[in-house]
């Protein structure tokens, strides 16, 4: 059975029922719908609006559903040995992601997060978090545009007490 | 690609999007003007789908280029990826960021099994042997000097300043405790100070002001046993053989090591 999707620039998807079923936010609203797998007639009469959600944007989050669809359920590692959260991503994943910009991949990690697709939005948000090891401030800071507000004050302040460990 | 490539893939795109705000001319003059096309692979077609209009359009452009715009939780959820070293650095890129790590940083001094360094003296490579092995406790001679011990304060959690042969008492104890206490390190046992009734209520009044959780073990030179009270949310606590804590409900643990 397939479910119909309609993003927020009002591109209908029709995707496979398990895709959809890949979403928190899908399955809680296919359920207020009184949609279900077994009952064709509600598939085919309601479709899901997701406000949130642009065509381009939807058509990366069905692509890594549609490779992970089969996937095993993953627990994240809540705590490694350096009490850290740690995901593992797939080199599949790594592939998938290496050629989004910044700005791409904010968005797809904003429809992860709204979609309640976990895997993805682990995936997306750990490999934020590995651009940023290894680099220093001002090269995290140009990275992601952002401007730096501190004082001169607190910046001295900060130097001080990371001086032991100086980027 | 070529600026000329750029252009045209542009220009073929423009006229299929509902423009509002800014003319096809004003959309190319800001996108030339901020160099959006490298960062943002504007000749990618794809990227005009979102356009529904061009004020979106551009709010999303400004969206896409700072981290911080994305909703705290999920910068929060970024944070907690970063290791110690990284959080360090967030914490020198905006205060923002400096918030979110500081906060991640206190969380991994808690959560992290006391490692202890065990040094009399403190240098640089001391220094470094702490941040590569992630140590957040150390332990030092309560002689050693007062620059050196506010350098410790500022590297770890806890601070532990033992007594050796040749010790005398740390002159103003309280000052010294207060002013160790007020870096970043968040636990300090004091073995060799004896404070007095009035170096007591200082420690107590200024403890209070602190903006963050403490611990304080130290000796008293005359109190009264077993007395036990609350200033705000100070515990403070005199046990029978003169040994005195202050603390917050939750820092109570003597002996991290």
């Amino acid at each position: 059975p397939n479910v119909k999707l309609v993003t927020s620039d009002n591109e209908e998807f029709v995707v496979d029922f398990r895709i959809a079923k890949m979403s928190v936010t899908v399955s809680r609203l296919m359920e207020a719908m009184n949609m279900s797998e077994t009952d064709d007639a509600s598939l085919l009469s309601n479709s899901i609006p997701l406000p949130n959600v642009t065509k381009a944007v939807m058509a990366r989050v069905i692509e890594w559903c549609e490779k992970h669809k089969n996937d095993e359920p993953k627990e994240e590692k809540e705590n490694d040995k350096r009490g850290r959260t740690t995901h593992v991503v797939s080199d599949w994943d790594k592939e998938f992601l290496k050629n989004d910009e910044f700005g791409r991949l904010c968005q797809l990690m904003g429809a992860a997060n709204y979609l309640e697709i976990k895997g993805l939005f682990n995936d997306i948000s750990q490999t934020i978090a590995n651009m940023i090891h290894g680099k220093k401030s001002d090269e995290i800071a140009e990275m992601f545009n952002i401007h730096c507000d501190l004082t001169e004050a607190e910046k001295k302040e900060i130097r001080k007490k990371t001086a032991w460990c100086e980027d | 690609p070529p600026p000329l490539l750029l252009f045209s893939s542009i220009s073929l795109a423009l006229p299929s999007l509902p423009i509002n705000h800014f003319s096809r001319w004003g959309l190319l003059t800001i996108a030339f003007t901020h160099n959006l096309f490298h960062k943002m692979r504007i000749f990618n077609l794809e990227y005009f789908s979102f356009a529904v209009d061009t004020s979106e359009f551009i709010r999303r452009l400004a969206m896409a280029f700072n981290l911080l715009e994305l909703p705290r939780e999920i910068i929060i959820d970024i944070v907690q990826r970063i290791d110690y070293k990284g959080l360090l650095t967030l914490s020198k890129v905006c205060w923002l960021t400096k918030e979110l790590a500081d906060v991640e940083l206190s969380k991994l001094t808690k959560k992290h099994r006391a490692r202890i360094f065990y040094w009399s003296c403190l240098n640089e490579l001391c220094f470094e042997t702490i941040s590569r092995q992630r140590l957040n406790i150390v332990r030092m001679g309560v002689h050693d000097s007062m620059e050196r011990k506010l350098r410790a304060a500022d590297a770890v959690y806890g601070l532990l300043l033992v007594k050796n042969g040749n010790w005398r008492p740390p002159e103003e104890p309280v000052s010294q405790a207060v002013q160790l206490l007020s870096r970043r390190c968040n636990h300090l046992e004091l073995e060799a100070a004896w404070l007095s009734e009035n170096g007591l209520q200082e420690a107590i009044r200024k403890l209070s002001l602190f903006d963050k959780k403490v611990y304080l073990y130290t000796r008293v030179k005359k109190a009264v046993a077993n007395r036990r009270e609350k200033v705000g949310s100070l515990n403070v606590s005199v046990v029978d053989n003169f040994h005195l804590e202050i603390f917050h409900d939750g820092m109570r643990r003597r002996n991290i090591s």
